[in-house]
């Protein structure tokens, strides 16, 4: 190729990522830009900003000591702990079950995927219709079977978090299973049948045949997991906000909190940026232990 | 450097939110800012911010009409999202980026926040200008921040008892009078009407943040001590929220707190006639005159808001008040429209109570018998009834919502420390013990 053919496709290369770039940088490294400069102030109004000082990390010094703050980081990642492995090992198994030759699987993964394509807000309604501690349909099934104490759901303190967990595993699984039934239907079928020939029980293919052809779709859903897990405003806004008490304040609520309703926008932008950090740093690792094991 | 920081920031921020923010939404065609009148001289156009949730109230449109007529200015209606709760509010994000305003009616308790950020107009100057005596007309009822003026009174909303004459007449209970009405004879009609078979409950007032402190700022409990920190140690606070929660978990004359919340019941549950009582603002006699949106079959009556055994009679009130955004261009006419929607929206129909002290009796007795009883009389309510329950010049007043330090945060942490003590998640002491500690920090968290 002569140069000026290659400058000329480096020209046509520039000319159709410029609109992204210039999306990028106004909407996404921008934003993040100011939230650093931001997060170094004690700003609390834009209008207000000549009454600004610059305090250095003391907004970061001050999350350390700020209950509600470290209440709302320890909410967020029991929320990804539970969340991840758990939409995880369900889309796997789903996806497994419904790639067997089963009656009414279309249907099946129709309705898996369904509630991936709901209305968030038809979807809290109608949970919290079904987990009414009350009269709720679950409770009166588990009184009629015995249970005296139902549990109290979206409305315990202690159940709160966990019960918001399921129902988002609930929706979010359909992505999970859709990816790994396409990932299993590229399993190549040579392999399983050599590995059948040669004494592989089904566990056995599963495990040292299927699974390891699927790390790369592991690795991809894990990302997106962990970052769905931490983009979780909407999900928890609308089934308790954030309630009851602080039970399931997650960080996202927190920072709005912080600028919206304390007016602390140098406070809520250095949440952020933990936040985001939060998110680079497991984004990284993931990224590291990909590459160092071996890839299929 | 702080200036240069400031500097940087104030054209960094500005510059970026302008970018999502753009133009206020507006549901009116846009106007040239200036228009020619017959005679040759330019009308000021002003515009008018309002939530989208009230934008099409017939009471806006004949208020900017009058404004129009008396003022001779034109007056755009603006509507811009309801703000709700963490939410970002549309209005002070678009003021804080210089979208010019003129005229903007809310409650005191709301413009805490755009003081806080500065956009709003200080009104002494105005008032000065024009030989305006605001205390002669509006008294104590104008909107202060720091002993200055920053809002005229448009109306005031008093708290109300509202009740079902129908559930009284089937529980063969006499209608209550409005002498010496307390909250212990409230619980104990409320018992004598509640029929939770049949879904009947004597009272029912929502899990709404006041319901909380009520009962001590009727025993003279303020949020704030003297030193600047949060008073939510005094024991009537405590005794407050054991008696809230107490009328649904332990007299059982209303839902009690956990059914409230699960089934989300709304703040107009009343009007399904299956409540006794309902003690709220007096907003709410709307739910009787509407009777499009709240068919019924049964009569209303009204009384006073109930007070404690023993104390002075005292209602809690919201007060609208109409201020100018520091990004009006039209300042002088735009107080002259607040001066204008202070005085006389109250006379335009709509059941608003006047927050001005220069009227004469004759002029509330008028008001009454003109504005107020048309539209409830056919419930058999009176001009006394009426005088009693708003127009009692003996009546303590409190505000409905505190406003000072942090007091949006201390809101927001009453309701979330009380819920949990409502669902029996935690005790008393815990609860008051932990909505001091963190009313304490954001305050000081706010004086940074």
């Amino acid at each position: 190729m002569t140069s000026s053919l290659r400058r000329k496709e480096a020209r046509v290369a520039w000319l159709f990522i410029t609109p992204y770039l210039i999306g990028f940088i106004l909407f996404h490294f921008l934003p993040i830009f100011l939230s650093i400069i931001l997060s170094l102030t004690d700003m609390k109004y834009i209008s207000t900003a000549d009454q600004t000082s610059f305090i250095g990390l003391g907004n970061y010094f001050e999350m350390i000591y700020d209950a509600e703050f470290r209440n709302a980081f320890k909410n967020s990642i029991i929320y990804s702990v539970c969340f991840v492995p758990l939409v995880m090992v369900v889309g796997l198994l789903l996806a497994v079950l419904v790639n067997q030759k089963i009656y009414f699987r279309n249907g099946i993964r129709a309705m898996i995927f369904m509630p991936y394509v709901s209305n968030m807000v038809a979807i809290a309604i109608v949970w919290s219709l079904l987990l009414d501690p009350v009269d709720g349909i679950i409770n009166q099934t588990l009184r009629a079977l015995g249970v005296s104490n139902a549990p109290m759901w979206l409305m315990g303190s202690k159940t709160a978090l966990i019960t918001v967990v399921m129902i988002a595993v609930w929706r979010e699984v359909g992505l999970q299973f859709v990816t790994y039934l396409a990932a299993l239907q590229d399993v190549p079928k040579e392999l399983k049948e050599a590995a059948q020939i040669d004494g592989a029980n089904r566990f056995q293919l599963f495990r040292f045949v299927t699974f390891p052809l699927l790390k790369n779709t592991t690795f991809l859903l894990i990302i997106t997991s962990i970052i769905t897990s931490l983009k979780n405003f909407t999900i928890i806004q609308v089934l308790t906000e954030g309630g009851p008490g602080n039970a399931t304040t997650v960080l996202p609520l927190k920072i709005v909190d912080t600028a919206f309703s304390s007016a602390r926008m140098g406070y809520a932008s250095a949440q952020a940026m933990v936040m985001f950090v939060l998110v680079m740093v497991i984004t990284a690792v993931q990224w590291i232990g990909k590459n160092r094991s071996e890839i299929y | 450097m702080k200036k240069v920081i400031s500097s940087i920031l104030t054209v960094a921020v500005a510059s970026s939110l302008l970018t999502g923010c753009g133009d206020a939404e507006s549901k009116t065609k846009e106007k040239p800012v200036k228009e020619e009148t017959s005679k040759g001289e330019e009308t000021v156009h002003l515009k008018w911010a309002v939530k989208a949730s009230e934008a099409g109230r017939a009471e806006f449109e004949e208020m900017a009409e009058l404004a129009e007529k008396e003022c001779g200015v034109e007056i755009e209606i603006v509507a811009l999202p309801d703000p709700e709760a963490g939410e970002a509010n549309k209005l002070l994000i678009s003021l804080m980026a210089g979208d010019e305003f003129d005229i903007v009616e809310d409650a005191y308790s709301n413009m805490k926040q755009f003081h806080e950020a500065g956009v709003i107009e200080d009104m002494g100057a105005l008032a000065e200008n024009v030989g305006y005596d605001i205390e002669k007309i509006f008294g104590e009822y104008p909107a202060k921040f720091d002993d200055k003026v920053y809002g005229l009174p448009a109306y005031v909303d008093k708290a109300l008892t509202i009740y079902n004459k129908d559930l009284f007449d089937k529980a063969n209970i006499p209608y209550p009078t409005a002498e010496d009405w307390t909250w212990e004879k409230f619980i104990e009609i409320g018992k004598q009407l509640t029929d939770e078979a049949n879904g009947i409950y004597g009272a029912y007032n929502p899990d709404w943040v006041h319901y909380n402190y009520m009962y001590a700022m009727q025993k003279g409990f303020e949020h704030y001590k003297e030193d600047g920190t949060s008073n939510y140690d005094d024991p009537l606070f405590k005794e407050s929220v054991e008696w809230y929660y107490g009328l649904g978990n332990v007299e059982k004359i209303q839902p009690s707190y956990l059914v409230q919340k699960s089934k989300q019941m709304p703040v107009d549950y009343f009007t399904t006639g299956k409540v006794g009582m309902s003690v709220c603002g007096g907003w709410t006699t709307n739910w009787l005159i509407d009777k499009e949106k709240y068919p019924r079959d049964w009569k209303a009556g009204v009384l006073p808001m109930p007070h404690p055994e023993g104390e002075e009679k005292s209602v809690s009130v919201v007060v609208s008040n109409v201020w100018i955004p520091t990004t009006s261009k039209n300042k002088e006419k735009a107080f002259e429209v607040a001066k204008l929607f202070a005085e006389n929206q109250y006379t335009l129909g709509y059941g608003r109570i006047p927050a001005r002290v220069d009227l004469t009796d004759e002029e509330i007795q008028n008001y009454i018998k003109e504005q107020i009883l048309p539209t409830l009389e056919a419930d058999g309510i009176t001009v006394e009834d009426i005088q009693e329950m708003w127009f009692d010049p003996d009546v303590k007043i409190f505000d409905e919502k505190p406003v000072g330090d942090a007091s949006t945060d201390i809101k927001n942490i009453i309701v979330d420390e009380c819920g949990l003590y409502g669902i029996g998640e935690q005790s008393l002491d815990d609860t008051v013990s932990h909505i001091k500690e963190k009313a304490d920090a954001a305050i000081a968290a706010a004086k940074k």
